[in-house]
């Protein structure tokens, strides 16, 4: 199965799940999500995600001013996106009890 | 932003904009923002080309776009794609690790060239002027060492400071002065060659350099003993051991050997008559010469009395008189020692 396609339909869902736990800037969300085991996640994926999440108006975000190095940009889920990331949590959950089963079915008839 | 950007990053900035170009400016710029950051994070983290970490240009920009639900740009030609593939990969060679490694390398070398070029084309021009011999290892110039070291030293400089110039107008003047200095140095080369090879001392008409046994030129155009003063004559003998007239002598060169003797040891003046070619000029290689001093009768410089030749060849046989353009040796003259040559008025010796 290839998990590139996969991920495609699920990175909103699993970047709001990051956020969840923690704000984080781009490269941040980036690193989170391959630590969780998520490797294949592409960099323009993450964030160009973020910018359209928060264009849909699920994130707000702000700068923190560094003395080292550059100003970063953090994102952080608003109410609209802890909305979103629960009833994305539902559907996944549902989803994949479908699969699953579909899955052991068919082991089971072999 | 205070971020500082590699030109590597400026680059691939420039092209994913060029990818974006179609979208509306605002949605450009914030994705080109995040882009900014993350160019920085990444340059933090890790080093290597940018196209090995995050992709071409073009591809970072298409799941940009892709990601951030921006539609997938205009549609490119295969053709376009095609370029964009080569670019990328011509990208991806240049930051090859060894291609660096003798890019920087080539770098290193680089302000030793400034001062070879410097140094090459004074020399070239020194060359040119003053001629082999006398303008290196430190050219000169108008003749002068000291003067040739000081411009030398003002070339370098000037070599150097055009060297470090960053526009493209002095580029183009340091790539035409490196062009010039290429062909210099080989101009150089091949004329230091040249003189190393030709003979030290000149070869003059009527002067012999390169002399046999012990003979050798001088500046007054004749044959000389090293010790023994002027040689002022010549006597050929043939094999019979019979004295030759109006020989003509040439050396190794084609040059005709010459004789020039002036005066007697006496201080009298010596008056040499030479036979003629068939357009009435003198041949002044002819030898034995017809000399007469001044106020005397007589060939001041007859072949001494005391000459005996031997034969070379050991039965007599009849032969045909070797006789030149003026001899007055009768064919079947008897055997004898002593040098003729007479000439009319050739009276008491």
């Amino acid at each position: 199965m290839d998990t590139t396609q996969l991920l495609k339909g699920v990175l909103d869902v699993a970047v709001l799940a990051v956020l969840r736990r923690e704000d984080g800037y781009g490269y941040d969300v980036v690193r989170r999500l391959r630590e969780s085991g998520l490797e294949e996640v592409g960099d323009a994926s993450v964030y160009g995600t973020l910018r359209r999440l928060f264009q849909a108006g699920h994130l707000t975000s702000y700068v923190v001013p560094s003395d080292e190095g550059p100003n970063r940009k953090y994102y952080a889920l608003n109410a609209s996106g802890r909305d979103m990331l629960s009833r994305s949590t539902k559907s996944w959950s549902n989803f994949s009890d479908v699969l699953d089963s579909l899955l052991n079915d068919t082991e089971d008839a072999a | 932003m205070n971020a500082t950007t590699t030109p590597e990053a400026e680059t691939y900035l420039a092209a994913v904009r060029a990818e974006l170009a179609d979208l509306p400016d605002a949605d450009r710029e914030e994705l080109l923002e995040d882009l900014e950051q993350h160019l920085v994070e990444v340059a933090a983290e890790a080093d290597g080309p940018l196209d090995q970490q995050l992709g071409s240009p073009a591809e970072y920009a298409a799941e940009l776009r892709a990601s951030a639900g921006l539609g997938s740009g205009p549609r490119r030609s295969r053709f376009e794609q095609f370029l964009a593939r080569d670019v990328a990969r011509v990208k991806a060679l240049k930051a090859h690790p060894r291609l660096t490694a003798v890019r920087s390398f080539v770098a290193e070398l680089q302000p030793g060239w400034w001062l070879v070029r410097a140094y090459a084309l004074l020399l070239a021009y020194s060359l040119a002027h003053v001629g082999a011999g006398a303008g290196f290892p430190i050219p000169r110039i108008l003749g002068n060492r000291t003067l040739g070291l000081i411009v030398l030293a003002f070339a370098v400089v000037g070599s150097v400071w055009l060297g470090r110039r960053r526009t493209m107008g002095w580029r183009i003047v340091d790539g035409a002065v490196t062009a010039l200095a290429l062909f210099a140095t080989l101009a150089a080369v091949g004329m230091l060659n040249a003189a190393s090879a030709s003979p030290a001392t000149v070869y003059d008409e009527g002067t012999m350099t390169e002399g046999v046994g012990d003979y050798y030129g001088d500046i007054d155009g004749g044959l000389h003993r090293a010790a023994g003063g002027p040689v002022t004559n010549i006597y050929p003998y043939d094999v019979r051991g019979r004295l030759l007239h109006d020989v003509r002598l040439y050396d190794q060169n084609g040059k005709p050997l010459e004789i020039v003797r002036e005066y007697t040891p006496s201080g009298r003046r010596v008056l040499t008559s030479y036979p003629t070619d068939l357009e009435g000029r003198p041949v002044t290689n002819a030898f034995p010469q017809q000399q007469a001093v001044r106020g005397r009768a007589g060939n001041a410089a007859a072949a001494p009395a005391d000459l005996s030749v031997p034969p070379l060849v050991a039965e007599p046989e009849q032969d045909p008189s070797p006789q030149a353009t003026a001899g007055s040796e009768t064919p079947d003259a008897p055997k004898d020692d002593r040098p003729r040559g007479e000439r009319p008025q050739d009276g008491r010796r």
